[in-house]
């Protein structure tokens, strides 16, 4: 019994055979895409490969162009973008985003409760050093007990003001 | 040789097909090499404790001396020895006639092998000059320019007692290629105390790192894809003016590319316009040389299914086209402050240079070997292995970058750029980091299956006849 699927078998169904070509690919250009010039034929022949004289899409006319007029704009227009802060607008400070920059970048010492962990725990923390007393702190960081400054860890204002906005919500 | 009891073959063989042969040969050598290094360092991200096991493993397997191993075997070592190879073949081919020198061709092709084996073996050793892609120490350097400039003397003594008087599109993308080469390499590799550091040293090796890709392999990338497809499609080039178009806005636009690499760096705003505004006219040349493909290729676009050659040079070029729509988009301001730094830039690195150029580049040794060794190729099956596990394995590795990428980016923007943040972020990676060693797998396991039909083509593939079309069209 021959298994249907045998390739050898000379019943065995054989796969399509890809299309005949087109019309268009017996003619390599239709009269409207074709150049004048000065060799009258149709191609030049070098090296055994014929080069046509098709004329360039309007498309990419189109394109050249567009893109001449960009680059000119764009030269005497843009302005730099400093960081990637800028390059998204930075929301306005708030609580909920204090925390996220807490657990990134606090969490490794601090606690939210009152436990110590490397740092004191900041359970309270707003009421203990006042509000001038925790931005200074924020800012400065604590150089003499080994605290960074909060900006040296790249944070930036705005981040800063959500920090604070969600340490003073840790009250006792 | 055996060449020559083949019945009905020509006794007469192509001067210069040794080189050719040489050339081919080893940057099948250093394509693997290359891309067996590119997986252990895959592997060691997805798992760090990968060949750490003892003292010499942990001296030699870091990724600082096999992440520069594997992008110079993979930029020097493969894709320029090979397109070696192929200007060794097709400008003899164009001009109709032989090689000019063969025993200089041989020279050179010592020489070069010699040269990056020593250099390749200097970067695993610590020797370095830290310069991305341009890690080569200076000795080794020196060694590429020569062997360069012999090339092109070759070449063009070859060019000028050539038999054809009319020079063919891809004579100039090829002997331009050569002048490129040399500048570039010789621009990024002066060492640091003769420039100063900081960022002018960074322009410096910008040009370097973006005109290697730029004005080498892809003018001579091009200029091959010129070569191949009137061949395999038996069909003129659609337009000489386009082939005009694209070849001088390459040379006029390219060499401008590298302070994008530097947009909002410590450089004046008018040096990152002068990146940032030709990187987006580049999409003039790289559109006119694929308006040209698409011409010569309307209404036999069928031929694709047929010839799997073909099919690799389509996908290279199509490949192309596409790290091009990326590569101006990167270098807009606004989206390079999100993609640098991250692992978007790892899948826009190889797009161009496996997904464009290897794809090429695999397609002429397809075409040309048998008309230097007078064997077909062994296995169309094998070939087409080759073709869908590349092309696939790419795409995995791809997407993968380039997703991983874009979270990476919007992450660290959003604050997660350091702290446990950054570790979260990390984590989080992890999955894409996994894909990435799988869609690389699935390349070397094409690669192999490329290496293995090569070596069987030259050993046993079928001995072409007298009558076969290919002894007609070199």
């Amino acid at each position: 019994m021959a298994d249907p699927r045998d390739p050898k078998d000379p019943n065995h169904p054989q796969p399509p055979v890809t299309p005949a070509p087109t019309d268009l690919s017996q003619q390599f250009m239709v009269e409207e895409e074709i150049e004048e010039h000065r060799d009258k034929g149709v191609y030049t022949d070098s090296s055994d490969i014929q080069v046509g004289h098709g004329k360039v899409p309007k498309f990419l006319k189109f394109v050249y162009a567009a893109l001449a007029f960009w680059g000119l704009y764009y030269a005497l227009a843009a302005s730099p973008i400093n960081d990637r802060h800028e390059a998204s607008p930075t929301a306005a400070p708030t609580a909920e985003a204090g925390a996220d920059v807490f657990s990134a970048s606090c969490a490794g010492c601090h606690n939210v409760t009152a436990e110590r962990k490397i740092g004191p725990g900041l359970l309270g923390v707003h009421e203990r050093l006042g509000d001038q007393g925790l931005d200074d702190v924020l800012h400065k960081g604590r150089p003499d007990k080994g605290m960074p400054a909060p900006p040296s860890l790249n944070l930036n204002e705005s981040q800063i003001q959500s920090l604070k906005l969600y340490l003073t919500s840790l009250k006792k | 040789m055996s060449q020559r009891a083949v019945k009905g073959v020509p006794t007469h063989i192509p001067k210069g097909s040794t080189t050719v042969k040489i050339f081919f040969y080893f940057s099948i050598f250093y394509l693997l090499a290359s891309m067996i290094l590119g997986l252990i360092v895959s592997l060691k991200s997805v798992n760090p404790e990968f060949l750490t096991g003892n003292r010499f493993l942990q001296e030699y397997f870091t990724y600082g001396r096999l992440r520069p191993t594997h992008t110079n075997t993979a930029l020097v070592g493969w894709l320029t020895t090979v397109n070696f190879g192929v200007l060794f073949y097709g400008v003899p081919a164009l001009c109709k006639t032989g090689l000019w020198s063969e025993k200089l061709g041989l020279i050179t092709a010592i020489l070069w092998n010699v040269n990056y084996i020593g250099g390749a073996v200097s970067l695993l050793a610590g020797y370095q000059t830290g310069v991305e892609y341009a890690e080569l120490p200076l000795l080794f350097d020196i060694g590429v320019v020569i062997c360069v400039v012999l090339t092109f003397w070759n070449l063009f003594q070859t060019t000028r007692y050539r038999k054809e008087r009319v020079l063919y599109v891809s004579m100039w993308y090829w002997l331009g290629s050569l002048l490129n080469l040399a500048i570039v390499y010789i621009v990024g590799n002066i060492p640091v105390e003769w420039i100063g550091s900081g960022s002018t040293q960074m322009g410096y090796y910008y040009f370097y790192l973006h005109n290697i890709v730029g004005l080498w392999f892809t003018v001579v990338g091009v200029g091959t894809i010129y070569y191949l497809l009137p061949k395999m499609v038996q069909r003129p080039i659609y337009s000489h003016k386009l082939s005009l178009i694209g070849f001088w806005m390459i040379i006029a636009f390219y060499s401008w590319n590298g302070p994008h690499h530097l947009v909002n760096g410590p450089i004046p705003l008018w040096l990152m316009k002068a990146g940032i505004i030709p990187s987006l006219l580049l999409l003039i040349p790289v559109w006119s040389v694929l308006a040209n493909v698409i011409g010569t290729m309307k209404g036999v676009w069928f031929k694709v299914s047929q010839q799997i050659g073909l099919k690799f040079l389509i996908t290279g070029a199509l490949f192309y086209g596409l790290a091009c729509i990326q590569g101006p988009f990167q270098a807009l301001m606004g989206p390079h402050a999100i993609l640098h730094f991250t692992y978007w830039t790892v899948g826009h690195a190889h797009m161009p240079l496996f997904g464009g150029f290897s794809m090429v580049a695999f397609s002429a040794i397809y075409y040309i070997l048998p008309r230097i060794t007078y064997r077909h190729i062994y296995s169309q099956t094998l070939m087409n292995l080759h073709y869908w596990l590349s092309v696939l394995g790419f795409l995995i590795f791809g997407f993968a970058m380039w997703t991983a990428g874009i979270i990476q980016g919007f992450e660290w923007m959003d604050g997660k750029q350091l702290g446990s943040g950054f570790l979260q972020v990390m984590e989080s990676l992890h999955i894409f980091l996994i894909s990435r060693a799988v869609g690389g797998s699935l390349m070397f396991l094409g690669q192999i299956a490329f290496a293995w039909n090569i070596y069987r083509s030259a050993k046993a593939g079928q001995v072409v006849t007298a009558d076969d079309p290919i002894l007609v069209s070199r």
